[in-house]
């Protein structure tokens, strides 16, 4: 069964849809793909299928929610470029502007790894920046926070 | 159980990830890498990352990563941002 999570940006969403794989209980197949909003275009790019661990699905919501904490004080503050361990994308929280609860926004990059170069064999990323809201990145957060708790009940595999 | 030809144990992960980047079975790769990596190094969770400079000129990177469990995954063609966010992310240094 595939499992979608979406992020949505004022410019672009972000979906992951995960899959189970038989090899590993640890990991899921993961395809992310960015879509442009439409009334600036009609662009969509997938990433090439990669595994992504709970530990970086742990690790991707403890990034967001560090950016966040870290906003509050500093808002200028633009956390490290996140990636998972198999290189299928990679995102990076940058300035904005954030208060108390969900009230807030800040710059958000994100690339996904459409495949290899033919002459090199390395990797290409496309991707694009806008601002996220609060209130969806919770969305979002919400979102992989239920699929981690069912990861860990069926498997019992610890995302840490 | 799964290995290389040099008897290094596979994790199931591995298993999946290493074809996905372009290493064929019996995985005779992951053994070169190891033996003739130019940087080793350790994870923050005690994992041994193996680096090894390739390509033209010596500007690309191949990668295999060691847990207790085995080969966790392996990499070829890193560029030097791919590495360095690698490090940055799980915790080693990517270079001597």
């Amino acid at each position: 069964m595939v499992q979608k999570f979406v992020l949505e940006t004022e410019g672009y969403r972000i979906c992951f849809a995960l899959q189970e794989t038989q090899a590993a209980k640890e990991s899921a197949d993961v395809v992310v793909e960015l879509i442009l909003d439409r009334n600036l275009g009609d662009v969509a790019v997938k990433s090439v299928p990669t595994l992504m661990t709970v530990r970086d699905l742990s690790r991707l919501v403890a990034y967001f929610e560090a950016h966040i904490a870290r906003l509050q004080q500093h808002p200028d503050s633009e956390s490290y470029v996140f990636v998972p361990l198999e290189l299928g994308f990679q995102v990076q929280a940058l300035a904005g502007e954030v208060q108390a609860g969900d009230d807030g926004e800040f710059s958000l990059r994100f690339f996904v790894n459409v495949g290899e170069s033919d002459t090199t064999g390395h990797r290409v990323y496309i991707g694009g920046e806008s601002v996220v809201t609060l209130k969806n990145l919770r969305v979002f957060l919400a979102s992989l926070h239920g699929a981690l708790a069912a990861w860990s009940r069926a498997h019992g595999v610890s995302p840490v | 159980m799964h290995t290389t030809p040099k008897g290094r144990r596979l994790t199931g992960h591995a298993r999946e990830s290493l074809i996905r980047h372009g290493f064929q079975e019996p995985f005779d790769t992951v053994d070169a890498i190891i033996e003739h990596a130019t940087h080793v190094t350790t994870q923050a969770d005690g994992a041994i990352v193996y680096i090894q400079r390739a390509g033209r000129r010596g500007r690309s990177y191949h990668m295999v990563i060691e847990g207790a469990d085995g080969i966790v995954t392996g990499m070829r063609n890193l560029t030097r941002h791919e590495l360095n966010n690698l490090g940055r992310n799980y915790g080693f240094a990517p270079h001597p």
